[in-house]
Order: structure tokens, then sequence, then C-alpha cells
């Protein structure tokens, strides 16, 4: 609730006759009043709202008045609606008038009512900019946050992955191998969910950065980041088959991010029986820029198919990631402007269609 | 990637000193490895080079979250040492952040040549720009 300003006029008054409503109103652009008969007199004490326009403004003000007659003299007390749209005019007034003062109402009640507008606004600009200000405070330090724990959480991994490398050169041992295979591939996860929960608070708290989007440059920078998931037979490179197309404005980092789930995704759950293949399309049309992601894997099945997309669900116990991937997929394609679709077939493969803008205001 | 006579490591983390004094052993990537496990003894030291006129490093593998002075604060430090030590030594940011911030804020100094994310692998000083 805000608190009310109440301004008090206050005048030497010092005659009491009947005031007739028009000599009242006289020179209000009024739109709507709640009395039926404006030539009506005025005795005794009367209420009753009215709608006009405040000063030269095109903007709407409800008002009620509230007439008393004092002795000598009247006493109008303004209290201004709260009507949204309208001009904020929530505190309450006391104009006290000489009856030959009566012809400056109209004016006296413009300036009140606009200088309290004004002022209000200006008080709600202000509020706004100090919001506004102390938000990207908040986004500024949870950024940070985000990217100081996840640091502080990824070194101890990094030099595990170290000591794991130099044990992997320096050690023989067919058994002792194994071992260390399968040490980094339990690190890597933990590292991914890391990664994940950074791209996730990331695409959360920035502003999209259009720029022109090479699909080969960005496409190689994908499969460098995917290298990790290379084993013997499984070469990044040699599975991703990418279309060539022209270049399409997009946020590269989230790009990035949805093509490194998906990806990923096609060559984790590949088909045991064949070489994983993943085809990377894109057309660039008037309205939309069209990219379809089709994998040979191990595809879908139908009951999955409209969860997949939510977050923490995973298909099943072999899922080996956070259940966190398609969720920032779709959350950054959201982000993007763009929508995602899925169609699969278990055993065959897995299509998915993003649309996402073919052009963007900014930055352009 | 050629070899150099000195590397320095900047690295207040133990473990990943002594990892990247392996890697870099094993790369053969330096006759002599100087670890200092501040930015301030390395500091130290490269003014004293610069004072004796003895060589510097000709590269330094520098960590970026360091207690006490990290490795922006080291960089801004670099900056203000002689022309000559500077076209001298090289630096490659070696880094488990995440930040991109971090890495564009590290390229934007002339002297480092790479950023590169944590850990030192062999084929990652084999790409060294050196």
């Amino acid at each position: 609730m805000n608190s009310a300003t109440v301004n008090i006029y206050r005048r030497k008054i010092n005659l009491g006759k009947p005031i007739m409503l028009n000599e009242l109103l006289a020179g209000w652009q009024i739109a709507e009043l709640s009395f039926a008969d404006s030539a009506q007199i005025l005795m005794g004490d009367q209420k009753f709202a009215l709608l006009f326009y405040a000063g030269s403004s095109e903007e709407l003000v409800r008002i009620s008045l509230e007439i008393h007659h004092a002795n000598p003299g009247i006493q109008i007390i303004v209290i201004g609606d709260q009507v949204p749209g309208m001009a904020i005019f929530h505190s309450k007034a006391i104009l006290a008038l000489q009856t030959s003062e009566i012809s400056q109402l109209p004016d006296l009640l413009n300036e009140l009512l606009n200088g309290h507008a004004s002022a209000s606004q200006q008080a709600a600009l202000l509020e706004l900019k100090e919001k506004n200000t102390e938000l990207e405070k908040i986004n500024f330090e949870l950024d940070r946050f985000v990217y100081s724990a996840s640091h502080d959480l990824r070194s101890p991994l990094t030099s595990v992955l170290g000591l794991l490398y130099l044990l992997r050169v320096e050690v023989k041992e067919e058994g002792a191998q194994r071992y260390v295979d399968l040490m980094e591939e339990s690190i890597l996860k933990l590292d991914n969910i890391i990664r994940d929960i950074v791209a996730y608070s990331r695409n959360n708290r920035t502003e999209l950065q259009i720029e022109k989007i090479q699909m080969k440059d960005l496409m190689a920078d994908v499969e460098a980041g995917l290298r990790y998931l290379e084993s013997p037979g499984i070469n990044i490179h040699d599975s991703v088959k990418v279309e060539h197309v022209s270049e399409f404005p997009s946020d590269r980092n989230r790009l990035m991010t949805v093509l490194n789930n998906l990806i990923s995704n096609s060559i984790k759950y590949r088909h045991p029986a064949r070489n994983p293949e993943v085809f990377v399309s894109v057309e660039t049309g008037e309205e939309f820029v069209t990219l379809k992601i089709r994998d040979n894997g191990i595809g879908i099945k139908d009951y999955h198919l409209g969860k997949i997309f939510d977050m923490f669900y995973r298909t099943s116990d072999h899922s080996t990631g956070s259940g966190l991937g398609l969720y920032i997929v779709k959350e950054t394609i959201k982000k993007l402007g763009g929508s995602i679709d899925v169609e699969s077939e278990v055993n065959q493969g897995t299509q998915f269609i993003i649309q996402l803008p073919a052009s963007y205001q900014e930055n352009l | 990637m050629k070899s150099v006579h000195t590397v320095a490591i900047i690295e207040d983390n133990p473990i990943d000193v002594f990892i990247n004094t392996r890697v870099i052993e094993q790369a053969e990537l330096a006759e002599e490895i100087l670890p200092f496990n501040s930015a301030r003894e390395a500091l130290n030291y490269l003014n004293s080079c610069a004072e004796l006129g003895s060589m510097p490093p000709e590269l330094i593998i520098l960590d970026i979250r360091m207690p006490d002075m990290d490795g922006f604060d080291f960089l801004e430090a670099f900056e203000t040492m002689p022309e000559t030590l500077k076209q001298y030594v090289k630096i490659v940011m070696l880094s488990s952040s995440l930040d991109p911030v971090d890495q564009s804020r590290a390229l934007s100094h002339s002297s480092v040549v790479a950023f590169i994310s944590k850990p030192l692998t062999r084929d990652k000083i084999l790409q060294f720009p050196i």
C-alpha cells in the first residue's frame, strides 16, 4: 500500500452563501459527473464523484469532492480515487475557499492534481529505478556467486582429472587403465552437472547477445566441447554431419548450449548395434530459422516424449545425466524466442526440430 | 610448440603445481621450471630480473583465482614492467573458470597468448601459440 500524501490547502474564509454547482464546475473539462443536474444548488454538505481531464493533459482523473459549507465560505475536500491506468492521485486535499474565489477552483485543482500526479509519477519512477538498480546488483552478485561457486567446485575436479591424466601416462598396467577410465568418467559426469547448472543460471540472467552465426565455426566449437565423449570407435567429428548453410543471427553461447546438449545425448544414447550418426541441418526462411538434429540412436518411447523437457526428468535409471539437459535446452530456446519439437521412433532414432526467429531487433 | 628455456608456474594449489610441472616435464616444454605459489612472489622475481638484467622466464603459466593477488592483479602489475621484459615474456592463463568474462578479460591483455582450461595436458601444451 502506498502511503498517501495529504496536502492541505487552507484559506481564510469569510462568507457563507449557497453555491451553484455549474458555477463551481465552470471551466472544467468534465467527462463524467455523478450528479444528474449540474444546475443544482449546493446547499449543506454534498459529496459527489467526477471524472475530468486534468489540465491540458489527455489524462482522465477521477476524484471525489466533498463540499462542506463552512461559515463563512466553503471547504472542499478532494479525494483522489485510484483508478488503474489513470493519473495517480491517491491523496486527500482540503481546499478552503472564499466564495469569490470559486472561479479559481478548477485551476487550483488542476495545479494540485497535476503537481501531485507528476510528483507521484516521479516518485514511482524513482522507486522503479532504485528497484532496477537493486535487481541489477543482485543479478550481478548472483552471477559472481554462480561462477565463483562453480569454480570452487570444479577446482578439485580438475585437479583429480589432471592426476588421472598423469596416472594414465605413467602407469601402463592394463587393469589400472580401466580404473582410471571409470574414475575419469565419474568426474566428468559431475563436472557436466556443474556446467549444466551454470548454463541454466546463465540463461536465466543474461540478456541475448545476437551476432551472425557461422554454422561451421560454431560446430567446430561444439565438437571440441564433446570430445570427452569419445572412446575407441566413437569419433565425434566423424559422427556429426552438418548441412552447411548461410549465416543467421542468434546468440552464440545459447545456441552452443542447445547443440551441446542435443548432440551429446545423441552420442550417449546411441544404438549399441551401430555407429552413432547425428545430422544437423539448418534452413533459413523469412520468418524462422529451422534447425533439425536427427540421430540414429535408441529412440525415446512415446510415453516419455511428453516429459523429456521437464526439469529433473530422466527416462530410466540408465540415464547418466542430471535430468537438466533437455530442460535447459527448452528454457534456452524459450529465451531465444523459439520453439522445439521432438519426433522419435524406438530403435530408429530421434529428431529434434527447433524454430528460431530469423531476425532479432537488437544489436544487428 | 617450440620448447623454451624457462617456464614459470604461478599457482597456489600445490597439487596443480605438481600436475603442471609433471606435464611440462613430459612434454619437454622447458629446460627449467620455476614454481611460484603466489603472484606476488612471481612479481618480485620478475622485478629482480629487470633490475639485475637477468633473463626472465619466456613463458608464464598463470592461474586466475589465488588469494591476496589474483591472476588479473598480476597481469595489471605486469603491464607496468619494462617494455623489453614484457615483449620477452608470454603468458598462458590456466583456470577452471567457466566465466566467459574471465576469458575475454584475460585475452584483452596483449601479453596473454592463450586461455586454457584445467587440467593441463600434453595436447594443450602442443597447441600453445609460442
